[in-house]
Formats: structure tokens, C-alpha cells, sequence
């Protein structure tokens, strides 16, 4: 069961992230995420590059963040 | 570049714990108006136009409008304490590391092990060099920003577009789609295939997932 959660888990973790999950969806989600380092590693490690994107985008020409 | 900021704004009422947290009001003593006054315009000027983009990246590492909420009430307090400290470079940069910052101690918060010394936290947030990080891991941050950047520059124009409009500008699948006139399935579908190529362009320069990193 948590074999098949973790392949689910990680078809929806974009979506997860952006806000576009609801429902029973992001229940399993976020119940799965208590229980699986290794998943929780790949949404940290997305919430960083969304993270350096979001201070790419705020950052002025030729600047560094 | 800069973001462009989404026309619809989340939905922060007047009664809002976030609306509560921009009027803030630290208590500081009569004789100091003055300074309180300037402390006040600098935030005006620099955090309330960056309270909607606080709120969706503090949404998007919490999953909860309350904790969202929280967390931007939260970093406000702190951008507040701080603003007479910061030197006006990037305010939205200085701002999310903020959040990103108090996501993390909130999270450590519940580990009594882990608590830091909050004086010391807030002082090492105010000093917009470090942002609360060690020599190291600024090294590192700089190193996976820049290959963000990259990567980010690499992408086909099409996949670009899309990651600028929701990564970057913080608009939802729908509202993308509607941006650049494709259904939204074309929107998920370079989205999901532009963060691909970002995620192996960093993995192979070794800026893959950090296991146990809190």
C-alpha cells in the first residue's frame, strides 16, 4: 500500500505544490508526507527551486539573490 | 526580469490575521515616534506590496490558508522588527527568506530539541548578507540559485512562459492558461515537463534532494 501511495504521491507533487490539489487528494497527500522521508526530501527539494525561482523572478537585471 | 505580480489578489480581508499583522505595533515607547513613524514608511514602502506573493509561497510550503496565514503573520512581525535593518536590496528576496525562515523554526518549534535562541534567529534575519544561514550554506544557496537560473534559461520558450507564469508570478493552472490562450492541459503538461528538465540539469551538477535536511 504505501509502495502504490509513494507512485501517487509522486505524479501529484507538482500539482501538490502548486496549490492545485484539494479534497481527499491533498488528505493523502499530506498523510503520506508524515510517513515517507524520501518523498518528503522531493518536496523540499522542489519547494527550493520554486523558492530560488520566485527570487530569480525579484531579482533586478544582472543581480544575484 | 521581474515577477509580474497576478491580478487577483488572495482573499486578505480587513479582519484578516494578516491585515492585523500589517498594522502592526511593536509598543514602542512615546519618546520614540519618530522612529516608529520611519519604521512604519519603511515597511509601507517595502513589505505591503509584497504581502500577496508572501502569502502564496507561505501557501504553497504550508498547504493550509490558516497556516498560510500564520506563517505570513508570522514573517510580517519579524520584516517589521527588522525593516530599520534592511538596506532596501530586494525586498521580495529578503521577504521570502524570511518566510522561509520562520517555516522552519515554526516546524523546529515542534521539536523542543531543536528550539534556537529566537533574539539570535531575528538578529541573524535582519542581516539581509546571511539571512539567519551559515558561510556555508550561503555558498551552497548561491550555487543553487544560479543553477536554477540556468536551468531556468535553458527551457524551449514555450516551457519558459509557463514556469515564469506559475513558479514565478504565482498563477494558478487556469489562470496560466488563460494567459497564454492553451487549454490547461497544455499548461500541466510543459509545466511538469519544464520542471523536468530543471530537475536533471540540477541533479547533474550535483544539486540533487538533501536527505534530512530540516
Amino acid at each position: 500500500m504505501r509502495m502504490i501511495d509513494h507512485m501517487w504521491t509522486r505524479t501529484r507533487i507538482g500539482p501538490y505544490l502548486d496549490g492545485e490539489l484539494g479534497g481527499l487528494d491533498l488528505e493523502r497527500m499530506s498523510l503520506h508526507l508524515t510517513d515517507c522521508p524520501n518523498c518528503t526530501d522531493q518536496v523540499r527539494w522542489l519547494q527550493d527551486i520554486k523558492l530560488s525561482l520566485v527570487r530569480l523572478g525579484s531579482a533586478g537585471p544582472g543581480s544575484t539573490v | 526580469m521581474t515577477a509580474q505580480v497576478p491580478a487577483a489578489p488572495p482573499p486578505l480581508g480587513t479582519d484578516t490575521p494578516l491585515a492585523e499583522a500589517a498594522s502592526y505595533d511593536p509598543g514602542v515607547a512615546a519618546t520614540d515616534q519618530d522612529n516608529q513613524a520611519d519604521r512604519q514608511a519603511l515597511f509601507n514602502q517595502y513589505v505591503m506590496p509584497e504581502v500577496d506573493v508572501m502569502y502564496r509561497v507561505a501557501l504553497s510550503l504550508t498547504r493550509k490558508p490558516a497556516d498560510a496565514e500564520d506563517l505570513v503573520q508570522d514573517s510580517l512581525v519579524r520584516a517589521y522588527k527588522a525593516i530599520d535593518r534592511f538596506d532596501g536590496r530586494y525586498p521580495r528576496a529578503w521577504l521570502l527568506t524570511i518566510v522561509r525562515n520562520t517555516h522552519i523554526n515554526r516546524n523546529r518549534r515542534r521539536r523542543p530539541e531543536l528550539l534556537r535562541d529566537p533574539d539570535l534567529t531575528m538578529e541573524r534575519e535582519a542581516d539581509t548578507s546571511t539571512s539567519g544561514r551559515t558561510a556555508e550554506e550561503i555558498i551552497v544557496d548561491q550555487g543553487f540559485d544560479a543553477e536554477v537560473e540556468k536551468a531556468f534559461g535553458d527551457l524551449p520558450d514555450d516551457f519558459r512562459n509557463v514556469v515564469q507564469l506559475v513558479d514565478i508570478d504565482g498563477l494558478s493552472y487556469q489562470e496560466a492558461a488563460d494567459r497564454v490562450g492553451v487549454p490547461v492541459g497544455t499548461v500541466m503538461s510543459r509545466l511538469h515537463r519544464a520542471r523536468k528538465r530543471i530537475r536533471t540539469q540540477l541533479e547533474e551538477v550535483g544539486f540533487g534532494p538533501r536527505t534530512g535536511k530540516s
